[in-house]
């Protein structure tokens, strides 16, 4: 077997736009992610660059916010709150659950061709100019330029009903296959689906308000709106729960194929991973004393969930024939960026230190420990995994493990000053420091390329692998888990569930 | 004393010095913080190193076998964690009441940004653009917003808001350790970034008292008829008195030198220096006749040499006037 089934159906670049089969679906979904991605890392290492000569301006103002802008929209809305679900929810659920197909064909389908049309139409703004005022997009300043405003704005709700649709259908897959036994990461997309419902809806929201205020007859914004603020902050922290659930699943299944068991607990880790979620997505910012007190003690509280995670995740190891491989050191490194972000979370959570460094360096080093650090990871981790499911060819291991070092010393380096330099006043996004933060910036600057070496070197390691005929064979590390099993090795079945 | 419980862990490569009392707490809870977060970190990459140490079989036919984990630990660890969590939630929540409770005596400075810049304005109308607060002594900081939405940070003081347009923040700070320490204000409309900054000088309360003496005294911070004027100003005369020679609730200060006045009851005098004096000291004295005896008395505010410069400011006047039509 030297490709893998589900390839054999696919003849043209429309048999892939039109497909319904939820591997191809959750390729489809890869390539959109990473269009995202690429653009938004880019601008990222743009604005890095700015680090290297702290004190003045590298790039004119401007430009610097709207590439920390696109940097934003980029990542967080079209890459982030997607990938976990969309990319292996899509690609792996079904066969985990021996299931015949996602429950709704056409509602995948659906959901793959809106996310397709939002990324083209982010894609398309950045040619009519650019807009400023953050990831949130926060109006007058996004809307200044309305031409991009509306065409992010379109694309925005066009991410929430693709992420909506895509909610909806592993729900209903899992109702309708699920097991009692079904592995780890069938549940975290459970979990991850139902917090979708909740969150994604809060962007189709914020960005019809958006949409109202580009077409510039609204006046929605005349005296600030924090109605919007709210519901992005709300989306905003739902991503990262999303990209959390995703990763603990991509975890769970790549420690169980490294430690040759299944992962301990499934159960408690479940109930733990939705009430770290739900803790923590409820901990937004409050309006009054009050309300902070208890968004404080809710922030806070999500460590103890969590602490049921880490003891499940050692627990999952301990016993193992643990083999070290690429894909398990990267998941290792998932787990102490997701740790050491959650640990970050503490000080942003509680009352005193959380009113300080809220809106510093250290919120957005926080937030980029657990998505970047955490989340990224987890995701390349899930990718090196399932290599051999979505390409039927095999990955070395030497090239990947010098790129997981690289990535590991880059998220360090990049991140861990930003944490000094935001406690020690640095406001977040700032272009220019004071003095005496010249040493940390330019650690920082340095990581960001460690951390692009990296990727890199993982992007050519895939790309390799592609054009090889190095044929990987159906299950070459002998996952446990339904995708990996000859039983399902089975071609889904065209209609299932689809309205044609 | 809670303070330096625990030197090991040097917030000083985290934080800017301790410039206020809330300072002290907060860097006590971010210690605590530090040590917890520092600890949990450590045992969670120890045990990963354990397990690995104990479980690494890399030959190719091994299997993993199930182990359950102690039951003390699935419920002590948990319940640990939370004791932790509920301790660091209530020394925070202390301080931030504390935070937010208004002390019985306290200074009052209003901050403005307006014009690119910060402007403070004093309990005695003294304006000034640089911040100086006294050591030791309770302060109360509104900071009200231009027309954008800025976060503003005093790292020092551990003092970080959001000022909004018709918002302002307002922060209690009792400033502890003299010293400068940084202030700013920056947009937060996400990507652009600009900030606006200016200083914060904490100064014992003898220097302080004698700088806000001395910006609160036009005739030590301007010239002659500028002083004049900013006394004019601040006293508020323009409410009633104008300066382009239009009549308003009094006479107008433009031509005002120059005249023969005629009095309520009878009576006239030219309108010469100890005269303009005497109606600023003790205006009932004599009340010019079409106006209301409504001006309030200023004799315990203004001493002769505030008034000399209101009389020279009024000269001033007469002579621009003289020069814009020849």
């Amino acid at each position: 077997m030297s490709q893998p089934a589900y390839l054999a159906k696919l003849e043209g670049p429309g048999d892939w736009w039109k497909t319904t089969d939820p591997q191809a679906l959750g390729v489809m979904h890869l390539l959109f992610t990473t269009v995202a991605f690429l653009l938004g890392a880019t601008f990222a290492l743009l604005g890095r660059a700015e680090f290297l000569a702290p004190t003045r301006d590298l790039i004119a103002r401007d430009t610097y916010g709207q590439m920390v802008t696109l940097h934003g929209v980029m990542l967080m809305v079209l890459c982030a709150a997607p990938a976990m679900q969309t990319v292996f929810g899509n690609f792996v659920l079904p066969k985990m659950l021996s299931a015949p197909g996602l429950a709704h064909a056409g509602l995948g389908r659906w959901s793959m061709q809106l996310h397709g049309w939002a990324v083209l139409l982010a894609v398309v703004s950045t040619a009519f100019g650019s807009v400023d005022g953050g990831w949130t997009l926060l109006p007058p300043w996004s809307v200044e330029a309305p031409i991009p405003a509306l065409l992010l704005a379109v694309s925005m709700h066009l991410v929430a009903l693709s992420m909506i649709g895509t909610a909806l259908n592993h729900l209903a897959t899992i109702f309708r296959h699920g097991a009692s036994d079904m592995p780890l990461f069938a549940r975290a997309m459970g979990v991850a689906g139902g917090f979708t419902l909740v969150v994604a809806p809060a962007l189709a929201a914020a960005s019809v308000l958006l949409f109202a205020e580009a077409t510039g007859r609204a006046g929605l914004f005349a005296d600030s709106m924090p109605g919007y603020e709210s519901l992005l902050g709300f989306f905003g922290r739902g991503v990262v729960v999303l990209v959390f659930c995703g990763a603990v699943g991509v975890i769970g299944e790549v420690c169980a194929t490294a430690a040759r068991k299944a992962p301990h607990g499934m159960a408690a880790t479940t109930i733990a991973l939705a009430l770290t979620g739900g803790f923590y997505l409820v901990a937004g910012d409050a309006g009054d004393v009050a309300g902070a007190a208890v968004a404080s003690f809710f922030g806070l509280l999500a460590a103890v969930p969590a602490t049921v995670l880490v003891l499940n995740f050692l627990a999952s190891l301990q016993g193992g024939a643990i083999r070290m491989e690429p894909s398990f050191v990267l998941a290792l490194v998932a787990v102490v960026s997701l740790a050491t972000g959650g640990v970050a979370g503490l000080f942003l959570a509680a009352p005193l230190t959380g009113d300080y460094l809220r809106g510093t360096g250290f919120a957005t080093a926080q937030l980029h420990m657990l998505l970047a650090g955490g989340g990224l990871s987890a995701f390349l981790a899930g990718m090196m995994h399932w290599w051999p499911l979505m390409a039927g060819r095999r990955l070395r291991s030497r090239r990947p493990g010098f790129a997981t070092l690289l990535h590991f010393a880059g998220l360090q380096l990049t991140f861990l000053p930003l944490f000094v330099l935001g406690a020690r006043g640095l406001t977040a996004r700032a272009q220019v420091l004071g003095d005496g933060a010249t040493e940390l910036a330019r650690l920082v600057a340095f990581g960001a390329v460690l951390l692009f070496a990296g990727l890199t070197l993982f992007g050519l390691e895939f790309l390799q692998s592609l054009l090889s005929d190095a044929a990987s064979g159906p299950n070459p590390r002998g996952a446990a888990t339904g995708e990996w099993s000859a039983a399902n090795d089975y071609d889904f079945s065209p209609g299932i569930g689809s309205e044609s | 004393m809670t303070r330096h419980l625990l030197p090991v862990l040097a917030t000083s490569v985290w934080l800017p010095g301790e410039g206020s009392v809330a300072a002290g707490d907060h860097d006590f809870l971010f210690r605590i913080l530090l040590l917890t977060g520092g600890t949990l970190l450590a045992l969670l990459i120890l045990a990963i190193d354990l397990v690995l140490l104990q479980n690494l079989r890399n030959d190719a036919n091994r299997v993993g076998r199930a182990v359950q984990p102690g039951r003390a630990s699935i419920i002590l660890v948990p319940v640990v964690m939370f004791a932790v969590v509920v301790g660091i939630w209530s020394a925070g929540i202390r301080g931030r009441v504390d935070a937010a409770v208004a002390p019985a005596e306290v200074l009052a400075v209003e901050a403005t940004l307006a014009d690119g810049g910060w402007h403070f304005t004093y309990p005695n109308t003294a304006t000034a653009d640089t911040l100086h607060l006294p050591q030791g002594r309770a302060v109360r900081l509104a900071v009200q917003s231009d027309d954008l939405a800025r976060r503003v940070q005093v790292p020092g003081l551990r003092l970080s808001g959001v000022a909004r347009p018709g918002r302002d923040q307002t922060f209690w700070v009792e400033p502890a350790e003299a010293g400068a320490y940084e202030v700013s204000a920056t947009r937060l409309d996400g990507g652009r970034v600009d900030s606006l900054q200016t200083e914060l000088r904490v100064e014992e309360p003898a220097v302080f008292d004698a700088w806000l003496a001395r910006i609160s005294d036009p005739l030590q911070m301007y010239p002659l008829p500028q002083a004049g004027r900013v006394l004019v100003e601040r006293n508020g005369c323009l409410v009633c008195h104008s300066l382009d020679g239009v009549r308003g609730t009094g006479p107008s200060f433009l031509g005002l030198l120059s005249r023969t006045r005629e009095f309520e009851g009878g009576g006239t005098a030219s309108a010469d220096s100890s005269y303009v004096a005497e109606s600023i000291l003790q205006p009932q004295a004599r009340v010019v006749a079409g106006f209301q005896p409504v001006m309030p008395n200023f004799s315990g505010k203004l001493g002769e040499p505030e008034v000399g410069a209101i009389l020279e400011f009024f000269r001033s006047l007469e002579v621009d006037a003289a020069e814009v039509s020849p």
